[in-house]
C-alpha cells in the first residue's frame, strides 16, 4: 500500500509537552485571523466540472445561471414551465448505463462510482411529458482501476508471466495487501475484523480465500457488485485465479470501508473517513430518480440562455 | 560485481512564501529553517564528497518557488538575520549550560552548525544558495531537475494550457537559474494523470517520476515491475519509487529518524528556556514556538519530559550503522531482484529533501556517509541518475502507467476532499479566464502587459499544491486559506481590471512587490494553440 504522504513543510508542529504559559502582560495582542481577500461566492457562469478523488469517488460541481429559465420560458408554455426541474445526469461511457438526480441549480455532489471507467456528467431540465434537455456537459472523468492489468505486453521481450508477476507484487510492497487481508482474518485486530464480521458471507468467503493466496473460481467472483466482478473475472482468465485473488485484494480497503461507514455512519481511525454517501455494492445507477423518457443534447440553450435569444 | 543501481532522488520544494508587507512574518521561517537545517548541510556534505573524490550521482528536484526564493535579495536579507538571531542566542546558550556538561557539548554543536551556516551562506554563496547547486551540477554530481511552476497539482487542473503553463513556466524558470534545459521533472506530489506525459513531452523533458502503484497498475503489466523506468506514450519515461527504500527512512516505526540517539524533533528550547530568555528570539507575537535549538534525543517512546540529553557523537556513530544498514539491503535487495528479473535492477529512493536535516537532524550526515561508503567500501551497487540510466539503457518497456500521487492511498484524496472541494470552483474559472485573457491579447504592452503577467503569476500561485495539502492535513489552515484566497482574489480583481480597461496601476504595483516571482513569465504561456 502506497506510503503515507510525509513531508517537512507542515507536519504538525504540535506541542506534545504543555510549555509554561507565557505571562499575559508580555503578550502581543491576538491578531486578529485574516482569511484573505474576498473571493467572488459565485461567477455568474454555466459550469460543470467532475474531478476524480481515486478509483471509487468522483466529485461534481455545477453552476446554472438563471437566465436559463428565461430561455426556458421561450421553449415551454407556462404550465410545463411549472413542471420542470434541474437534474444531473450521469452516464458511465463503457457501458453506456446512466443516472438521475434531483439537484439545485448550483451545488456539488460527491458520486460513488467504479474502477476503470469513464464518466460523463450533464446538468439540464426535466420534464415528466418531454423527458431530459441536456444544457450543460462536464468533461470526462477517468477512474483509474486501482489494480493490475488485464494485459500483458503484446512484444515478448517484456511480456512477463504470472508467476513472476507475482513475485513482483510482492517485492515491489503489495504484498502487504496480502497482510491486511490476514489482518481482517484475524479477530485481534478488532477494528478490522469488525468491519470483515458485517460483510455478507458469500463477500466474507471470497476475501478469506484471497486471503489465504487460494484459487476462486467464477461462482465465487459472485458475492462482487457486478463492475468489480468484471474487472477480476477479466484478469483471471488472462493470468489464472492466483492473479486474480491478488487483483482483489488491492479492494479490501475499500470494501471495509464501505461496511464501517453504513455500519456506523463514520469509519474508524484506520482508514480516512470516506466522505461520502458510500454506495460500494449497489453502484450509482441505484440512485437512479426518474426513468428517462427521451434524450435531447441542447448545449445551445445555456448559449441562448446567457445571450438572451429565444428560440427561434 | 556489480548487482544493482541506485538512484537517490531528493524532492527539494518549499512553497512560495514572502510578506514583505511585514516585517516578521511566521511562515517565511519554514525557508529560514530549510537553508540551515537542509540546504546548506546537504551542499556542504556534497561537495565535501567532492573535494574527497568520491565519484557519486544524486537527483534532485529544486522547484521554481523555491528557486526563486532563495534568489530573492529580500529573503537573503532576513534569512541572515534569522541567523544571526540564532547565532547570538547560541552564544547566550553556550554561557548558560557552562555548568551543564550533558547539555554544552550540544550547545558548542549548535553554535558551530549555525556559525558555519551564516558563513558559508553569507561568503561562500554570497547568499544565493543556488550558486552551491549550480557549481554541483557543472560538477557532474548533481543532476538537478525542474518541477511545476509553483507545483500545482495537475490532474485536478482542468485546462491542458493550464498544465502546460504549469511546466512550461517551470522550465523557463529552470533555464533562468541553471542555465540549461532540464532533462527530468518532478510532478508535484507525484501526480500523474495519463496523458500529461504528452505535455512533458512537449517541453523537450525526458523523465519523471511516479509512485510504485503506478506502473504496477500500468498497462500492459510491467516486466520488471518498479524496478526499471517506463516508456510512456509520449516517449517519455517514468522511474517509479521504491517502496522498501522508503519505508526504511520514512516509516514511524522502523525507520531510521526513530533511532534513540538521534536528535528529538519536538522537545525544543522555544517551549523549554525560560520566557523572558526566549521572547527574544520569538515572533512578535510572543507565542512559544519551536526555533531549532534541541537538547534531547529521541530516547524510546516516552513522553517528552522524559527525553534523554542528545550526545551528538553517539547520532554520528549511528549515521554510519545505519549507512552501512542501507548498503547490505541494497546489496541483498538486488542480488534478490538480479536473479529472478533477469538483469540489473533499478532502485529509485526519492525523498523530500526537508526529511535530511529538518525533520531528521542527522539525515545530512546519512547521506554524507552512505555516498562514501557506496563508493569506497563496496562494487555491488552503483548510484546513478536518471538521465544516465536512460543513456546506458536504452530499450525499456512501452506502457500507459496508471493514474497516482504519491499521497495517502495513492490517488487525489488528500488534494480534493471535503475540506477543499470549495477551492476547484475557483481554480477552474480562472484557468478559463486567464486563456481567455491571452487569447485575446496578442501583443499587449505597457500597464495592460503588466496586469496579464501578473495575472498570470496569480493563478499559478492560487494553483499550489501546498494550500490543500496544509488545509487537509490540518496544519496551518488559515494561511493556507489566506493564501489562497489572496490570489484567487487578486486574480480576478486583475481579470476584471482589464476586462474594463481600468486596471489600478498602483494597486498592480503593489501587488507586483508582494508577488514577484517569475519574473521572466510571458502571459502568452497561456494561449491555446491554433
Amino acid at each position: 500500500m502506497p506510503l503515507p504522504h510525509s513531508s517537512f513543510r507542515f507536519a504538525p508542529r504540535q506541542r506534545l509537552i504543555e510549555p509554561p504559559a507565557p505571562l499575559e502582560t508580555v503578550l502581543a495582542e491576538e491578531p486578529s485571523p485574516d482569511f484573505g481577500e474576498a473571493i467572488p461566492e459565485n461567477y455568474d457562469l454555466d459550469i460543470l466540472h467532475a474531478l476524480v478523488q481515486d478509483p471509487f469517488r468522483i466529485f461534481i460541481y455545477w453552476e446554472l445561471q438563471p437566465a436559463i429559465w428565461n430561455t426556458m420560458r421561450s421553449l415551454f408554455s407556462e404550465d410545463d414551465i411549472s413542471g420542470l426541474k434541474t437534474v444531473l445526469r450521469l452516464e458511465e461511457m463503457t457501458e453506456g448505463y446512466e443516472a438521475y438526480f434531483d439537484v439545485p441549480s448550483r451545488g456539488s455532489y460527491w458520486m460513488a462510482v467504479y474502477p476503470g471507467k469513464q464518466y460523463q456528467f450533464e446538468i439540464g431540465v426535466y420534464h415528466a411529458q418531454f423527458g431530459f434537455i441536456a444544457v450543460l456537459r462536464s468533461n470526462v472523468a477517468q477512474t483509474p482501476r486501482g489494480t493490475i492489468s488485464p494485459e500483458v505486453d503484446g512484444d515478448s521481450k517484456f511480456r512477463v508471466g504470472v508467476e513472476q508477476f507475482m513475485r513482483i507484487l510482492e517485492v515491489s510492497g503489495f504484498g502487504s495487501y496480502k497482510d491486511l487481508a490476514a489482518t481482517v482474518l484475524d479477530e485481534e485486530a478488532f477494528e478490522y475484523n469488525r468491519a470483515f464480521e458485517h460483510l455478507p458471507e458469500s463477500l466474507r468467503a471470497l476475501i478469506a480465500q484471497a486471503a489465504r493466496g487460494e484459487a476462486i473460481s467464477d461462482e465465487e467472483l459472485e458475492a462482487l457488485p457486478r463492475h468489480l466482478r468484471d474487472l477480476i473475472t477479466a484478469i483471471r482468465r488472462q493470468g489464472g485465479a492466483a492473479l486474480a485473488s491478488a487483483a482483489l485484494l488491492h479492494f479490501v480497503p475499500e470494501i471495509l470501508r464501505w461496511r464501517l461507514y453504513e455500519e456506523e455512519g463514520r469509519a474508524p481511525q484506520i482508514f480516512p473517513p470516506p466522505e461520502i454517501s458510500p454506495r460500494f455494492l449497489l453502484g450509482s445507477s441505484d440512485l437512479t430518480l426518474i426513468p428517462m423518457k427521451k434524450f435531447e443534447w441542447r448545449p445551445d440553450i445555456a448559449e441562448r440562455a446567457r445571450s438572451g435569444r429565444s428560440r427561434d | 560485481m556489480e548487482q544493482g543501481l541506485l538512484a537517490l532522488v531528493l524532492h527539494a520544494h518549499l512553497p512560495y512564501v514572502r510578506h514583505p508587507e511585514y516585517p516578521d512574518f511566521l511562515e517565511e521561517d519554514w525557508l529560514y529553517e530549510a537553508i540551515s537545517e537542509t540546504y546548506i548541510p546537504l551542499l556542504f556534505a556534497f561537495e565535501s564528497l567532492l573535494r574527497d573524490g568520491v565519484k557519486f550521482r544524486v537527483t534532485m528536484s529544486v522547484t521554481p518557488t523555491l528557486s526563486e526564493m532563495l534568489a530573492d535579495s529580500l529573503l537573503q536579507e532576513r534569512y541572515l538575520a534569522h541567523v544571526d538571531r540564532l547565532v547570538q542566542l547560541c552564544e547566550m546558550e553556550l554561557h548558560r549550560t557552562r555548568n551543564h556538561p550533558e547539555m554544552h557539548s550540544t550547545a558548542q554543536m549548535y553554535h558551530e552548525h549555525f556559525s558555519t551556516a551564516r558563513s558559508l551562506f553569507s561568503d561562500h554563496y554570497r547568499k544565493n544558495l543556488l550558486n552551491g547547486f549550480r557549481n554541483l551540477q557543472s560538477a557532474g554530481v548533481l543532476e538537478i531537475i525542474t518541477s511545476g511552476a509553483t507545483h500545482g497539482f495537475l490532474p485536478l487542473v482542468m485546462r491542458p494550457e493550464a498544465k502546460r503553463a504549469q511546466i512550461e513556466v517551470g522550465r523557463q524558470n529552470y533555464r533562468k537559474h541553471f542555465g540549461c534545459e532540464p532533462r527530468g521533472i518532478w510532478l508535484p506530489e507525484c501526480a500523474y494523470d495519463p496523458g500529461d506525459d504528452r505535455l512533458l513531452a512537449a517541453a523537450g523533458i525526458r523523465y519523471f517520476f511516479v509512485d510504485a502503484h503506478s506502473l504496477v497498475f500500468g498497462n500492459p503489466r510491467p516486466k520488471y515491475g518498479i524496478y526499471s523506468p517506463v516508456r510512456t506514450p509520449s516517449g517519455v519515461a517514468a522511474f517509479a519509487r521504491d517502496v522498501e527504500t522508503s519505508e526504511q527512512v520514512w516509516s514511524s516505526e522502523s525507520g531510521y529518524p526513530g533511532d534513540p540517539d538521534y536528535r528529538e524533533f519536538y522537545r525544543d528550547l522555544g517551549y523549554d528556556a525560560e520566557y523572558d530568555q526566549i521572547k527574544p528570539y520569538l515572533h512578535s507575537d510572543g507565542v512559544r514556538r519551536n526555533i531549532g535549538i534541541k537538547y534531547h534525543r529521541v530516547t524510546g517512546k516516552v513522553d517528552l519530559h522524559l527525553k534523554q540529553p542528545y550526545v551528538p557523537e553517539w547520532a554520528s556513530a549511528r549515521t554510519a550503522i545505519h549507512a552501512d544498514d542501507f548498503i547490505e539491503n541494497r546489496k541483498r535487495q538486488c542480488r534478490s531482484l538480479a536473479q529472478f528479473l533477469g538483469r540489473k535492477p533499478l532502485i529509485v529512493s526519492p525523498y523530500d529533501a526537508e526529511l535530511f536535516g529538518h525533520w531528521w537532524f542527522e539525515g545530512p550526515q546519512f547521506l554524507n556517509t552512505l555516498i562514501r561508503k557506496i563508493h569506497f567500501d563496496q562494487d555491488e551497487i552503483r548510484l546513478v541518475s536518471c538521465a544516465e540510466y536512460l543513456d546506458e539503457f536504452g530499450e525499456i518497456q512501452s506502457q500507459q502507467p496508471s493514474a497516482s500521487t504519491w499521497g495517502a492511498e495513492g490517488y487525489n484524496r488528500v488534494w480534493v476532499n471535503p475540506n477543499t472541494d470549495w477551492m476547484y470552483k475557483h481554480l477552474h474559472v480562472a484557468e478559463g479566464r486567464m486563456i481567455e485573457l491571452a487569447n485575446g491579447h496578442q501583443r499587449a504592452e505597457g500597464v495592460r502587459r503588466r496586469a496579464l503577467d501578473q495575472t498570470a503569476r496569480e493563478l499559478l500561485l492560487a494553483q499550489a499544491s501546498d494550500w490543500a495539502f496544509i488545509i487537509t492535513t490540518g496544519t496551518a489552515v488559515q494561511y493556507a486559506v489566506k493564501r489562497f484566497k489572496d490570489h484567487i482574489g487578486r486574480f480576478t480583481r486583475l481579470y476584471e481590471g482589464i476586462k474594463r480597461d481600468a486596471v489600478d496601476e498602483s494597486w498592480l504595483a503593489e501587488v507586483e512587490a508582494k508577488d514577484n516571482l517569475f519574473s521572466e513569465i510571458d502571459y502568452h504561456v497561456y494561449q491555446s494553440s491554433s
